[in-house]
């Protein structure tokens, strides 16, 4: 199926409401993304407290701006692309004042967890997905691990492994070529093994 | 072999574990693989890279920052000018909608009076109680035979009541390229409006038709849940049945204001009347611009300017509101047919 054939056609029913001031339809969207908007902010920028305000930027953005939103393309990409903006500007600013996030440097630095990311890393076997969720140790490292990869680098592994966009929905959001898309995330998951092999 | 020197083909290992490759580049990655032990332990290492993040459980925003959300959201200026003015359609529709009530109450009564008056009164009334135009011609006491006074009845209470043909029948052919999403959000509104009836067959792939009885308010508020998504529809076709049989007047690239504007007529005259205003408008439109057209109006030359022009236009499209209740009057007889490209 074509991207443009997967545009979420309820999505577009609530746009369409939301312009024509139906508070509503602005509710609805809302409640569906919030969740996914909060996750995605706080991937990247590894705070919740920063989480939290940006997620309120993002909603009031999207507020002001629904209608420069072209529906040719699905409403939660618009969204998406607007979330990682903001928080990729909040980030460039906050590093040219000399601050940023250290919550993951502080995340528990467990030895256990440490030898059974090793133990993964190193063993032919995949992981286990429902296993490794259920350690937290495990987890806060594997996050420790995202958060010190670049903003480029963080962000595209965050678009395609955690939010399963594929590499075209990728692109519209961070207003790239689809090459540049392919380069990029191979990058960053190289730079990725490599830090968590050294962790 | 070092993939850092190598960047084409760790970006098609990178591609295939995410799905994002041809059949050609499957088949060559899978070759490389096969023949390449290093090339193998480095897609096996790209995949456990990509379980790990992906396992990573999702953090549930916290209450506050909801709430939070919420609240900037309702407080906003743009939203809570929305909201009051929503607020004040809510307060016009609610006050028609009581002298609609207060209307059709006092109607009934006076019906209900007539036929009393009708059972009970004196025999020898000969002329009906009820102004009509087809009355006059009813007079069973000088016709020499004897007429049944349950017909004079009838013809009184349908005359004064409304049209007899007021229940209008269409069939509207909607055709779409998206016809799975487009459908499924056909069925969904259907099932979510109380105050319709429909029955749905769906014997052909690609195909859906759904047999709909409503009141002219209930078609209203379709129409203009269906607007949102006219778009998608390559071709939209309405047929009015005439009160000829075998006689049809065709819209083609009708639009639902004009179908909601063609069903709120309360007699068959008009309603045929205006669809083939509608036929004529959207044949011209198709081969001229919408400016010329509104052009030509302006100068009066021609009789379209006597059209009354839609009344669901967008600002008003969300204060269309179903009657109240399950169900109130059938006024409407429709069947749709969703169809997709063959």
């Amino acid at each position: 199926m074509a991207y443009s054939q997967q545009i979420n056609i309820e999505d577009a029913v609530l746009v369409q409401k939301w312009r024509k001031g139906d508070a509503t339809a602005i509710e609805k969207l809302v409640c569906k993304y919030q969740g996914r908007i909060y996750n995605l902010i706080l991937k990247i920028c590894s705070n919740p407290d920063d989480a939290a305000e940006l997620t309120q930027d993002t909603f009031v953005k999207l507020l002001e701006n629904i209608d420069k939103f072209e529906s040719r393309s699905a409403f939660y990409t618009w969204a998406f692309r607007i979330a990682v903006n903001l928080t990729l500007n909040y980030r460039k600013r906050k590093a040219t004042v000399g601050f940023t996030s250290l919550d993951a440097e502080t995340a528990s630095d467990n030895e256990q967890a440490r030898q059974g990311l090793a133990a993964i890393l190193s063993d032919d076997k995949s992981p286990d997905p429902a296993q490794v969720a259920e350690n937290k140790e495990l987890c806060d490292l594997i996050r420790k691990g995202i958060s010190k990869l670049d903003d480029e680098h963080r962000t595209i592994i965050v678009l395609r492994d955690i939010e399963g966009m594929d590499y075209e929905q990728i692109a519209e959001v961070l207003g790239t070529e689809l090459g540049t898309v392919k380069s990029r995330l191979s990058r960053a998951r190289a730079a990725l093994r490599q830090i968590l092999e050294a962790l | 072999m070092n993939f850092e020197q190598n960047p084409k083909i760790e970006e098609l290992l990178n591609g295939y574990i995410d799905g994002e490759l041809s059949a050609d580049e499957r088949s060559q990655v899978e070759r490389l693989v096969s023949e390449n032990s290093g090339v193998a332990q480095r897609l096996h290492q790209l995949e456990k890279c990509k379980s790990l993040v992906s396992s990573l459980p999702p953090a549930e925003p916290p209450a506050a920052v909801v709430a939070g959300i919420k609240e900037l959201i309702r407080s906003h200026p743009i939203v809570a000018a929305a909201s009051e003015a929503n607020k004040q359609q809510g307060a016009r529709h609610l006050f028609i909608r009581q002298a609609l009530a207060a209307s059709i109450i006092i109607g009934l009564v006076g019906i209900m009076g007539a036929v009393v008056y009708k059972i009970v009164g004196p025999e020898e009334t000969a002329t009906p109680i009820v102004a009509m135009k087809s009355a006059p011609t009813i007079k069973p006491v000088a016709t020499p035979v004897a007429t049944k006074p349950q017909e004079t009845e009838k013809v009184i209470l349908v005359a004064a009541a409304e049209d007899a043909t007021s229940v209008g029948i269409y069939s509207l052919q909607l055709q779409t390229a998206d016809f799975a999403a487009v459908d499924a959000y056909v069925n969904k509104l259907l099932e979510e409006s109380p105050w319709l009836r429909y029955e749905a067959t769906k014997d052909q792939p690609g195909k859906s038709e759904y047999k709909i009885l409503c009141s002219r308010g209930g078609l209203e508020a379709m129409m203009n849940d269906l607007a949102t998504v006219w778009s998608r529809f390559d071709s939209t076709t309405l047929v009015v049945h005439t009160d000829n049989l075998g006689q049809y007047v065709t819209v083609t690239s009708v639009k639902p204001e004009q179908i909601a504007d063609i069903a709120r007529q309360n007699t068959i005259d008009k309603r045929v009347k205006l669809a083939k205003d509608f036929a004529v408008i959207n044949s011209v439109s198709q081969i001229m611009p919408e400016e010329k057209m509104l052009a030509l109006t302006d100068r009066s030359l021609s009789d379209l300017t006597t059209i009354p022009k839609p009344v669901l236009t967008s600002g008003d499209k969300n204060a269309v509101t179903a009657p109240k209740g399950a169900w109130d009057k059938i006024q409407v007889d429709l069947n749709i047919v969703v169809a997709g490209h063959k």
